[in-house]
């Protein structure tokens, strides 16, 4: 069977991360994932197209981001494509902090809650940059119900 | 995008937004850091009962409202479910954000 | 107030499936408009394209834009094939006809259907107006 697959397309600006998240809402309705997973995977879209937007192109419009959403027997990939400023291969290897604690404001949150975020929805998380062209990719691997 | 109502001396906020992301935010936080300057001191109970989404930006919106009210303030949350009490849970926020499933109980 | 998105697949008829799909849950954004009419409508379309356009064969590309404005929606469904021998017809097919129900039933689902061609790209423009 080969996968099947769709590219979305959206201008670089933050409230377009929006379109994004429930155009993939609506393809995971044919995919094996129960409500939560769906919600998860969309939430995990949004949170690496904002990350995409503000790393890659500082939050400015006029720069096309694309995304791949490619459906195969048992996994879902996602690759999100930019031409920007390149992620530090380091901060994907950032440890997880400590969890947050009520009576220390500075562990509320990180800047890296968006990894946190992927690195708990997705079985997957990979980033790589080959002449200009920035990949994130994300994998989840899907059980048939 | 909010409406207010006093119960007591909390000051209920409900927020009309389905979706609170990038799109929506910059203008929550505005809103709502308008009205704790009226009054820093005041109970502050935030109605999310209308949200079906909450990436982090929107969770930055509530942790900055946390901050913002500091030691002398007091925030709640109501209405807390589905893909929004997964985003605290995944962030474990969930740790830190007292949560009340109805007005009723915040009040309580 | 302007939102823009792009959806890109190659001339597959499993294809098909995820920009109807992608296209519903964009449907939340638009509470007072029939979503499964726009589905349909952006399926048809997209079947004209992979059927007859590129005869069913792979390799090839169909775009569509999906564009809400403060009036209304559009969404645009362009390929690069051949060009339709004839407008979509509004006019119900004969019961015992199989097939020509696809223009009908798009014309059903949206307030206005336009073509326009510029060099080897067709585009099929449906619109939906806001209420």
């Amino acid at each position: 069977m080969s996968n099947k697959n769709i590219t979305l397309t959206i201008d670089s600006r933050l409230d377009n991360s929006r379109l994004v998240g429930l155009a993939v809402r609506g393809l995971c309705q044919l995919l094996p994932l129960d409500t939560e997973q769906a919600g998860q995977t969309e939430l995990a879209v949004v949170e690496a197209v904002n990350q995409t937007i503000t790393r890659a192109y500082a939050s400015e419009p006029g720069n096309e981001l694309s995304l791949d959403f490619s459906v195969a027997e048992d996994h879902l990939e996602i690759q999100i494509y930019d031409t920007g400023t390149t992620l530090d291969p380091g901060e994907l290897e950032t440890p997880d902090t400590a969890p947050p604690r009520l009576d220390d404001p500075d562990s509320w949150t990180g800047s890296n809650s968006w990894l946190a975020i992927l690195r708990q929805t997705m079985d997957q998380v990979d980033y790589y940059s080959v002449g200009g062209l920035n990949t994130l990719v994300l994998r989840k691997y899907l059980v048939s119900t | 995008m909010i409406e207010t109502h006093s119960h007591g001396d909390a000051l209920v906020v409900r927020i009309h937004e389905k979706r609170l992301d990038a799109s929506v935010s910059p203008t929550l936080k505005v809103k709502l850091w308008e009205l704790v300057a009226q009054d820093a001191n005041q109970a502050l109970i935030l109605d999310l009962s209308e949200a079906q989404f909450m990436d982090s930006s929107g969770l930055g919106v509530m942790i900055s409202l946390l901050k913002l009210l500091g030691t002398e303030g007091d925030l709640k949350l109501v209405g807390v479910h589905g893909p929004v009490a997964q985003t605290f849970k995944l962030t474990r926020m969930d740790r830190v954000f007292p949560m009340y499933p109805d007005l009723a109980s915040a009040l309580a | 107030m302007s939102q823009m998105i792009t959806f890109t697949i190659e001339s597959r008829l499993d294809n098909v499936a995820l920009v109807g799909e992608a296209v519903m849950g964009l449907c939340a954004l638009t509470p007072q408009l029939d979503s499964n009419q726009i589905r349909v409508a952006v399926i048809e379309g997209v079947n004209n394209a992979v059927l007859h356009a590129y005869h069913n064969e792979p390799g090839h590309l169909v775009q569509v834009v999906w564009c809400l404005k403060d009036d209304g929606l559009r969404i645009d469904i362009t390929d690069w094939g051949e060009p339709l021998a004839q407008e979509l017809s509004r006019q119900w097919p004969d019961d015992h006809q199989e097939g020509g129900r696809g223009g009908p039933l798009m014309w059903t689902c949206v307030d206005e259907l336009h073509w326009h061609r510029d060099g080897e790209a067709k585009t099929l423009s449906l619109r939906k107006r806001l209420a």
